[in-house]
């Protein structure tokens, strides 16, 4: 090997780092508090504690701010010494992009009609999915932390379904560039009249990360009942950083719930006020009356 | 007679203790459920930030350098800023107004990690099948009866006598909820010092309740991104009920869905 070998291979190296995401945090094995070390601040973990307590001692001695604030307020020196981190709002934002990609594309590319009350095939039914979608209702009134605007180059070209749907009820394509989304709901209309329930599959449709399909639900009117992931980007567990990850559903969970036996409840009770007019509470005093479960 | 149950008001909250291991297989319950009550309250005293004179309270005036108070101070501190790190400061102890008026304010830790202590107090007395559930927080051990997963609700964020689904869970696990169902309650994002917005609810499941708490207020302040985050943590999955009552999940968070 000689010297341009050498530097072909780090050059080679220097790119594949720069090409890849980098390693993953390894995730962690021990799941205890760190142990302390008093006598060794060497240590720099505990050096940046230090650090932090000296910034909290500064921030009290250069603004009162803070002072009584139990809630909102935030004192101007918090702010400034944030302001420095990158906000999660911009890896929020494309994170949300490849949300509406897997949407966008599972409406997009709509083609199997069927009713699940018979199990055949609805010729006829017409979804017209007008405009790139972010997950309905997601984006809606969200203006603070909006779900990204669809469509990318990936989207705009959905895989042409051969499709089971009628001719005359062609599935529009996603658009190539996106509006907002907030301003550009989901448009879907299922003509009348329409069966009690129909489920759609859509096209099983790829993007960079992998095949993406969903299965949509829609009511007798016409509204969005569920969305459900047939499949995911999900490769392997290393890999799943830079996919959309999260799965949307509605909330058609929360209509079955309710009747369910349940044991304890999982919600955030603040203060015992809360928990006194809570569920837990009840459920704690039929426990307390030898009751193992409650409805 | 089987097992015990037992509500202890303490941090500001209920804790529910819900044992359902036959008593007479624990000869040691009055003392197991003794040494956890001993145990909150001493967490209550440490790191309350609502009692003026707790060593977090004076740490945080700078009333007390940290070397003069206890290791668990510091391994909590430690705790967080490894947190920090870990959730791009969506979770900062260091950021948020506290009720005593300082900065400093460890409590999205402290309660998790206090409950999964408590957990392990009762395993240390032989118990293997129970529930601690702080203030919707809950460690999860075994099973309430053999054969059958605990039946864990989730409160519906707007309802607050309703639940928005149920889970089957099969301890160890813990199970977090973090969420603002009332006005004048927030979860504050550290960045901006605003209160978050876009989710109504997140649910964490995972193997240690210290960390699915903390990670249920970081995905809580991040939004939904945060459950694409949530993914380098695999063990732990995420469940999240927007104010459009639209849920959005992790796709191992299927597991502890009921069999349909």
């Amino acid at each position: 090997m000689n010297l341009d070998d050498v530097h072909r291979l780090e050059e080679l190296a220097r790119r594949r780092s720069q090409n890849s995401k980098g390693p993953l945090p390894e995730p962690r094995v021990a799941r205890t508090a760190p142990a302390s070390q008093s006598a060794a601040p060497i240590d720099p973990k505990q050096a940046a504690l230090a650090a932090r307590l000296e910034q909290l001692a500064q921030r009290r001695s250069g603004s009162s701010a803070g002072a009584g604030a139990s809630t909102a307020n935030t004192s101007g020196s918090t702010a400034a010494n944030r302001s420095k981190r990158r906000h999660p709002a911009q890896g929020a934002r494309a994170a949300a992009l490849g949300l509406s990609i897997l949407s966008t594309g599972g409406l997009a590319t709509l083609f199997a009609v069927s009713n699940p009350s018979t199990g055949n095939q609805l010729v006829g039914a017409s979804i017209v999915s007008n405009g790139p979608s972010a997950v309905p209702a997601v984006a809606g009134g969200q203006a603070a932390a909006p779900v990204a605007p669809a469509a990318t180059p990936q989207t705009a070209a959905p895989v042409a379904a051969p499709t089971a749907a009628t001719p005359a009820a062609p599935v529009a394509p996603a658009p190539a560039s996106a509006p907002d989304p907030a301003s550009q709901p989901v448009n879907i209309a299922v003509p009348a009249p329409a069966p009690a329930e129909t489920t759609v599959q859509g096209a099983v449709f790829q993007n960079k990360w992998g095949n993406v399909q969903v299965e949509v639900t829609f009511g007798a009117d016409g509204s969005l009942i569920d969305i459900s992931t047939l499949q995911t980007p999900y490769r392997d567990g290393r890999s799943v950083q830079i996919n959309n990850y999260a799965v949307p559903r509605l909330n058609s969970e929360t209509l079955t719930a309710q009747s369910a036996q349940v044991d304890t409840v999982s919600g955030a009770t603040y203060t015992s006020n809360d928990y006194r007019r809570s569920l837990q509470s009840a459920i704690d005093t039929a426990r307390a009356a030898g009751v193992t479960a409650v409805a | 007679m089987s097992g015990y149950h037992h509500v202890e008001y303490v941090m500001g909250m209920a804790v529910s203790i819900d044992v359902r291991d036959d008593a007479a297989e624990n000869p040691e319950r009055a003392q197991s459920l003794q040494d956890v009550v001993q145990w909150l309250h001493h967490v209550d005293q440490t790191f309350s930030t609502y009692i003026d004179d707790s060593p977090i309270s004076r740490l945080g005036r700078g009333d007390v350098a940290l070397d003069a108070l206890d290791d668990e101070v510091r391994d909590i501190l430690l705790l967080c800023e490894e947190l920090r790190d870990d959730t791009n400061g969506a979770f900062d102890a260091f950021a948020v107004p506290a009720p005593n008026g300082t900065t400093l304010d460890p409590s999205g830790v402290v309660k998790g990690w206090s409950i999964e202590r408590a957990a392990e107090i009762l395993e240390r007395h032989g118990h293997t099948n129970f529930t601690v559930n702080a203030g919707g927080d809950i460690a999860v051990r075994g099973r309430p009866r053999p054969d059958v997963p605990w039946q864990v609700g989730i409160r519906h964020p707007e309802e607050q006598d309703q639940l928005a689904m149920v889970i089957d869970v099969t301890g160890p696990l813990g199970v977090a909820t973090s969420a603002t169902y009332e006005r004048g309650a927030h979860i504050i994002d550290p960045h901006s010092g605003q209160p978050t917005t876009e989710l109504a609810s997140v649910t964490i499941v995972g193997p240690d309740l210290t960390y699915a708490d903390a990670y249920a207020t970081a995905v809580f302040v991040m939004g939904i991104p945060g459950l694409d985050w949530l993914a380098k943590h695999p063990d732990y999955e995420g469940y999240a009920i927007t104010h459009d009552a639209v849920t959005v999940s992790t796709p191992g968070f299927n597991r502890f869905r009921p069999p349909a």
